[in-house]
Order: C-alpha cells, then structure tokens, then sequence
C-alpha cells in the first residue's frame, strides 16, 4: 500500500471537513475505504456476516461524530481502523472468547523469506502453531503493519500509544519469530 | 493475554465485499440516530427544566408559607400585647 503525502492527506480531511456541513461528502471516504476497513474486520472475525454489521457500525460511528473528528496529521483512514479496532475488541469482549485472526495464506508465506530448500507446509503450520500463543497485541500490530501497510504513526494512532512503542511491540514480536523459526520478515524488500 | 485462534484463508473476492456496501442504508441509519439524539436531548432539557421549576416553586411556597405563618402569629400574639398594656 503506498504511503500518503502530507498533501493527500489534507486533502482527505478537506473532505472530512466538508462532511460536517453536509453528510452526503462522507459517502466519498465511504466508498473509498469500504473494502479496507471491511477486510481489517473480517482479519479479526472470520465471520462475513457479523463482518459486515461491525463495517457498518464503524461508518455509523464516524459518521455521527464527524464534528468531533481532529486533524492530527494522520491518514483519515487512521481514524477509521480506530473505530474499527475498538468495536471488534467490543465484540470479543462480549462474548468473552479467544481472538480469531484469519490471515491470508498467500500473503503470509510471500512476506516470509525462505531461508532454506527444506521449508514446507509443516513449518508453515508450526509458525501458524506458535503465533496463537503470541500476545493478542503482537499479532494487532504485525497485522497492521504487514497485511495493512500501515506506516508506525498510524498504528500508534490506531492502537493510541506513543511511535517509539508502536516500533518497540513489532520488533519485539518479529524478534521472538524470528529466533524461533530462523525467519526473515520482508516488508516492501526491507527486513 | 495469548492463545488466540490463528487461521490461514485465501484472499476475499471484492464482488464478495461489495455485496455489503450499502451507503443508503448507513445514510438512514445516520438520520435516525440523528432524531433519537434530537429526542433525547429535549427530554433531557425537559426534565432539567421541569427540576429547576419544581424546585422553585418549592422553595417559593415554603417562603410563602413561612411569611403567612409568621403573619398569623404575629395576629394572634397582638391580642395578648393589648391586654398586659391593660394591665
């Protein structure tokens, strides 16, 4: 996913902005970021359905409180996977069950870098075996920085806690990956 | 925290996600939490008034009442007041 310029970005509240005055604008961030946001969830669900309701409740949610919305320098869409995020911990919460992260096979193994010939489906499985018992955390902000593409003020934005923890939480969790499993995790040709 | 359920899937189809985009339907839904707000806003200022009438006319009629009693005994303690002059 490209990062956004400073320009893009104001533009994008520009329309935000726009949306306070009158609610048809939001239809443009809707469309935009209908699919995104609709992914993040079904990540977190694995369920299309009840996807589809938490997409649903999180537009609502930003629609209604578009007066209240803050410039802070960060992707509109920042905000979006905020609402999102807090609503499927909303979820779980109420139905006091484990997180399910459902992750697509295709960009799991093109994000990981074999190291050897002898890398297979078991150890593929293994890996899968031991990210369960990673911290619920680790595994939000490897989400968001690997299968989102998001830059680590967005994620300390979504996640709200400081850049330097952002960075801190996912090198820690690519750390314990790595020992483990002797893996290099690409990200746009950089480790 | 830990032990969460980890699942490999293929990608999702994006005719599979535009059947749920539904920009009307939100759009409603907007426009009725909008009014249930409205509503429940002027309850609330209802209630707030209704309080602050009922508090003053309580304290109002205990005023009132407080004046008219002390009127009366006033009244009533005059007629002693003429008869220990008599005396």
């Amino acid at each position: 996913m490209a990062e956004m310029s400073d320009d893009e970005i104001r533009q994008e509240y520009e329309v935000l902005d726009q949306s306070k005055k009158e609610v048809k604008a939001f239809g443009i961030l809707y469309e935009k970021y209908f699919d995104r946001i609709f992914r993040f969830i079904y990540r977190q669900t694995d369920d299309e359905e009840l996807t589809a309701d938490l997409c649903s409740q999180t537009f609502l949610i930003a629609m209604n409180n578009v007066g209240k919305y803050e410039f802070r320098g960060v992707p509109v869409s920042a905000w979006f996977y905020k609402i999102a995020g807090n609503e499927v911990n909303k979820y779980y919460r109420k139905r006091n069950t484990a997180k399910v992260f459902s992750l697509e096979e295709a960009r799991v193994r093109e994000l990981i870098a074999q190291e050897n010939e002898d890398y297979d489906e078991e150890r593929l499985f293994k890996l899968v075996e031991y990210m369960k018992d990673l911290p619920t955390d680790m595994i939000e902000v490897l989400q968001l920085r690997f299968f989102e593409g998001k830059e680590f003020n967005e994620i300390a934005f979504i996640l709200e806690m400081s850049e330097s923890g952002a960075k801190m939480r996912t090198y820690r969790a690519l750390d314990r990956l790595r020992t483990k499993f002797n893996l290099t995790i690409k990200y746009d040709g950089k480790e | 925290m830990g032990k969460n359920e980890i699942k490999l899937r293929r990608h999702l189809d994006p005719a599979d996600i535009l059947r749920y985009h539904n920009y009307p339907d939100l759009m409603k839904r907007h426009e009725r939490s909008k009014r249930l707000k409205r509503v429940v806003r002027f309850f609330t200022f209802s209630l707030i008034v209704t309080v602050i009438v009922l508090l003053f006319l309580i304290i109002v009629s205990y005023l009132w009442f407080g004046v008219k009693k002390r009127s009366e005994e006033f009244k009533e303690r005059k007629p002693g007041v003429t008869q220990s002059a008599k005396r």
